[in-house]
């Protein structure tokens, strides 16, 4: 290889593999020749550095290797190589990326300087795995708001290929990551209110860990209401018992009419269309196994037949502080249908009605008559007042048909989600199948296969459905901790009074002394509360907290050190205000919840 | 539990505020989509927490054209209290773009009636109506748009008279004051050393750097309040002031090592290479050139290296520099246009001429120089 050093190569690369041992399979003894690739100049660095080079934003984005001089020039710059620097490595670059470790001298060093997080993507389908692992939680979403991406520097031409080919996937997952944190604050205050009304329920009841497999191989069919519902309704009818059927809260009313009883059925929201919708569960086998969060009217249906869902959100450990297993509730009452359907038994999963796409002239299901209202008026809206991103923007995703389906980005959104958990049902070792791909119709599900309905001549009639007993213990627990929330509240609201005090102190400093790091520190939002209620005070104030987060990144998009260092205190200081507001508007109902507990 | 300031505003026509999403959202794409999802994330949040919690000080972080873009995330009451917001922070700003916009589709009608007697009436008349004016926060804006057009009205004690909820109003007012009042530069750092909330508003380096360019003191006297606020635009500014004031070796001394990534870089080289120049290091200079590229800085390097000596640089890049300064550039076309005449290359002078001769015919000083190299009195123009 031109200008290739094989001893300068063995030395960088023994250095790199202490650094980064996963990289030993990108990094032969021998290297093969590699392409060539043209090296950022000065202006090069300049145009494609110069916009992360000037403000003070704490994460940068490299799509692409190229012959490793972006890296050379970030770890020679002040502002940049204080970044949090993530750089995908593409297929097609592999060899190119062992040979600039025997081209260029500077290459360790600014390896070493920088330290960046590389990922390499070795197809489309990697992209799913760097969202899991670098965007994962709440906490590392709100980063994202002032995020610098580079992805127009060169490469070689396998991996110009690659980023062309992969760039709309990445950057349509890494925009769809942050709705994770949420952005209604009330959203949280309800839930919390929710679930202490629900508690009595809820937490009497037996959770999903007591229930967990207890169907054995029995399949499961996890119903949504996509148009394509209409034919199978015919044959679930005939299998509602042979089966374990997992409705979405949406198609209940409609599955209840055509004389169809599914075993359970997953309301997830807050809204007050839900306790319509659930009216038909009374007096019928279906038992609730949808989340806390719904309004208390919406389990009066069910007389008691509930089994408790333990998510991931904090409010779930306020309840019960180890459920067990828990099941990710998703976007949406029918991804949360599939979720719990697919715990309940260690069968094969069955999606029906999951077209997560529109058809001719059809948005779903004419049982699921809820959610094709919603879906219209949400479209006139959109169309007659042009809000940003409500989330029903059109859409052209993969169909089951091989081509691209009109759907919208919520949809979108929830078929990422099943995706994402049929891949680790999959990595168990059971199926899942999607019957709409065997019918080609609806969108494609990414770790799914194709299939219909199983036959009920081949399945054994089911014995009656028998939950396990409940821990009554789990309530009174519960509600031995929650009469303590008034005076929590208290004690947080005097923990935001002193941190505000010492805010205000801090900003009379010189700014090489504003303490931001140690004050950050000290907003957390579970200050002053007793450890019994830690995580509801985590939870209701959590919007708050992501929110105020992503916008300080946003404020980071300064050239100005010192007004980015201001921003924070003044965010810190700001969401200390709302904090404090936020308790103050809770606190009656904080009182309502611990009265009910005495 | 709305706050009761968006019950007090009128309506805005809805077909106009369909209009204004309309356009907004055609426009509201930055090229970076992750950003775009997470802004629009922040600004519904922060609609969320105005609704139910009441306007809160973070609301100054916001631009005129963040608090138009609150009407695509916000439905009902609010969006008025946020039309009449962005209204008046686009006036605060002098945010053409967006004041065009909302006088265009007639909204904030209330607001633009008012902007627009003091922006028509007599001088004496403004001069009443804003001294009449009794809401500290409307007197301090409309203070802001009659010191636009009339500077001499503007008093120092306004800029103390400015709510403290305001900083916005405070930081447009001390802009305006360095730009077009420079015998209140000292009332401004003053202002500036007991106000902080107001120097961080918005970008401290667009305050500090004008003041220490227009500043009769030296730099350090005129920086030292403000150590930890500045950043490079100030410093380059520092440097600039340096060699106008035959201090080369502590204009040097600042933009030594200069950040190369830095949107200041080019100023900062250009200083450097004028300091080498002066030193007689041409090496060094043509090293500079190298690196610069911004057009301005570039040219100016390359006219002072031909000033300096018309063998550092050869015709054709003199000529590619005069075919590349743009119609607001009659300085730079002059200078060259002039090496070119020294040098005795009147043809060339005359065929530039004729290329150049729509951009600066109509300039007062420049219009003649080219009319008499295009009539062949080229020596004449020469020593114009």
């Amino acid at each position: 290889m031109n200008g290739f050093n094989a001893q300068l190569y063995a030395e960088q690369r023994a250095e790199l593999l202490t650094i980064h041992p996963g990289f030993a399979p990108l990094l032969p003894i021998e290297p093969v020749p590699a392409p060539p690739v043209t090296s950022l100049d000065l202006a090069g660095a300049r145009r494609h550095l110069g916009v992360a080079a000037n403000n003070h934003a704490s994460l940068l984005l490299i799509v692409g290797w190229g012959d490793g001089s972006v890296l050379r020039w970030i770890a020679e710059d002040a502002l940049l190589r204080d970044k949090q620097v993530l750089v995908l490595l593409l297929a097609g670059e592999e060899t190119a990326f062992a040979a600039a470790f025997g081209m260029t001298p500077g290459l360790l060093p600014a390896v070493q300087r920088v330290r960046p997080q590389m990922v390499v993507l070795h197809s489309e389908d990697d992209i799913a795995t760097l969202m899991y692992e670098h965007f994962r939680h709440h906490e590392d979403l709100p980063r994202l708001a002032g995020i610098d991406i580079v992805a127009d520097h060169p490469l070689t031409l396998a991996g110009e290929t690659s980023r062309r080919e992969w760039s709309p996937a990445l950057m349509k997952a890494l925009s769809d990551r942050p709705q994770m944190y949420g952005n209604d604050i009330m959203d949280s205050f309800t839930g919390l209110t929710n679930a202490a009304q629900n508690a009595g329920t809820i937490l009497a009841a037996p959770t999903l860990d007591d229930c967990w497999g207890m169907f054995g191989q029995t399949p499961v069919i996890s119903i949504a209401g996509g148009p394509s519902l209409a034919k199978h309704i015919p044959r679930l009818q005939e299998l509602q018992h042979r089966c374990i059927l997992v409705a979405c809260d949406s198609v209940l009313p409609g599955l209840v009419a055509a004389g169809i009883e599914p075993h359970f059925v997953t309301p997830l929201e807050r809204l007050p269309a839900t306790v319509d919708l659930v009216q038909s569960a009374r007096g019928t086998r279906t038992v609730f196994a949808g989340s806390c969060v719904v309004p208390p009217a919406a389990l009066v249906p069910f007389e008691g037949r509930a089994i408790g869902l333990f998510a991931g959100d904090q409010l779930y450990n306020w309840l019960l502080e180890n459920p067990g297993h828990r099941a990710n509730t998703g976007s949406s009452t029918g991804v949360c249908s599939f979720t719990v359907g697919a715990s309940l038994s260690h069968g094969p999963v069955y999606l029906v009605g999951h077209d997560l796409a529109r058809a001719r002239d059809q948005s779903h299901w004419s049982g699921a008559s809820y959610s094709s209202g919603l879906w219209k008026e949400q479209k006139q809206r959109v169309a007659a007042s042009a809000r940003v991103a409500s989330g029903y923007e059109d859409r052209m995703i993969p169909g089951n048909d091989g081509g691209l389906v009109p759907s919208i980005v919520w949809w979108d959104r929830f078929r990422g989600e099943i995706a994402s958990d049929a891949a680790s049902i999959r990595a168990a070792g059971r199926k899942v199948y999607n019957v709409n791909a065997h019918d080609r119709v609806g969108a494609h599900i990414d770790h799914t296969e194709a299939a219909p309905l199983p036959d009920p001549n081949d399945l054994p009639k089911l014995a009656p459905m028998q939950l396990p007993p409940g821990k009554p213990e789990r309530l009174a627990n519960w509600r031995q901790r929650a009469r303590a929330l008034p005076e929590d509240g208290e004690g947080f609201r005097a923990h935001l009074r002193s941190l505000r005090s010492d805010l205000t102190a801090a900003r009379a400093l010189p700014p090489e002394r504003w303490p931001i790091e140690a004050l950050a520190q000290r907003l957390n939002v579970t200050s002053g509360v007793s450890e019994g209620n830690k995580w509801a005070f985590y939870y209701f104030l959590r919007s708050a907290l992501h929110n105020t987060t992503a916008e300080m990144h946003l404020r980071r998009r300064t050239p100005s050190t010192a007004r980015f260092r201001w921003e924070v205190l003044n965010a810190l200081d700001g969401l200390s205000d709302a904090l404090d507001k936020a308790v103050v508007t809770l606190q009656p109902r904080l009182q309502e919840i611990a009265r009910d507990c005495a | 539990m709305t706050a009761p300031e968006f019950t007090l505003v009128a309506p805005e026509p809805a077909a106009a505020l369909g209009q204004m999403r309309v356009e907004l959202y055609a426009r509201f794409s930055s090229g970076n989509v992750v950003r775009d999802e997470c802004y629009r994330l922040a600004l519904s949040a922060a609609v969320w927490r105005l609704v139910h919690f009441g306007a809160e000080g973070a609301f100054t972080f916001y631009t005129a054209r963040d608090l138009a873009n609150f009407t695509l995330v916000a439905e009902g009451g609010v969006v008025d209290f946020l039309v009449r917001a962005g209204f008046t922070r686009a006036l605060i700003d002098d945010d053409a773009d967006m004041l065009a916009l909302y006088e265009r589709l007639g909204l904030a009608n209330a607001g633009r009636d008012w902007s627009a007697r003091l922006h028509e009436c007599p001088r004496d008349e403004a001069i009443a109506t804003v001294a009449a004016i009794t809401d500290a926060e409307e007197q301090a804006t409309a203070r802001l748009v009659l010191a636009r057009r009339f500077p001499d009205t503007i008093a120092p004690a306004w800029l103390w008279a400015v709510p403290t909820t305001t900083p916005t109003i405070a930081y447009a007012l001390c802009l305006l004051i360095l730009r077009v009042r420079t015998d209140l530069l000292s009332t401004v750092a003053a202002y500036l050393q007991q106000n902080r909330a107001v120097l961080l508003v918005r970008e401290p380096d667009e305050l500090l750097a004008l003041l220490v360019g227009q500043a009769s003191t030296h730099p350090q006297t005129t920086l030292a309040p403000f150590a930890g606020f500045y950043g490079e635009a100030t410093v380059v500014a520092a440097a600039a002031w340096h060699l106008e004031h035959d201090e080369p070796d502590a204009a040097h001394a600042l933009v030594a090592g200069f950040r190369p990534l830095s949107t200041h870089a080019d100023r900062a080289w250009l200083i450097a290479a004028l300091v080498a120049l002066a030193r007689n290091r041409l090496d060094e200079v043509q090293q500079l050139r190298g690196l610069i590229q911004d057009h301005g800085c570039r040219a100016q390097v390359i006219l002072r290296l031909a000033e300096y000596s018309p063998s550092l640089v050869n015709d054709t890049d003199l000529l590619a520099l005069l075919d590349g300064c743009t119609a607001d550039e009659p300085e730079l076309f002059y200078r060259g246009l002039l090496c070119l005449l020294n040098r005795k290359q009147l043809t060339a002078a005359r065929h530039l001429a004729a290329r150049r001769q729509l951009d600066f015919q109509h300039h007062p000083q420049l219009g003649p120089i080219i009319t008499a190299v295009l009539t062949g009195k080229a020596a004449a123009a020469a020593l114009h």
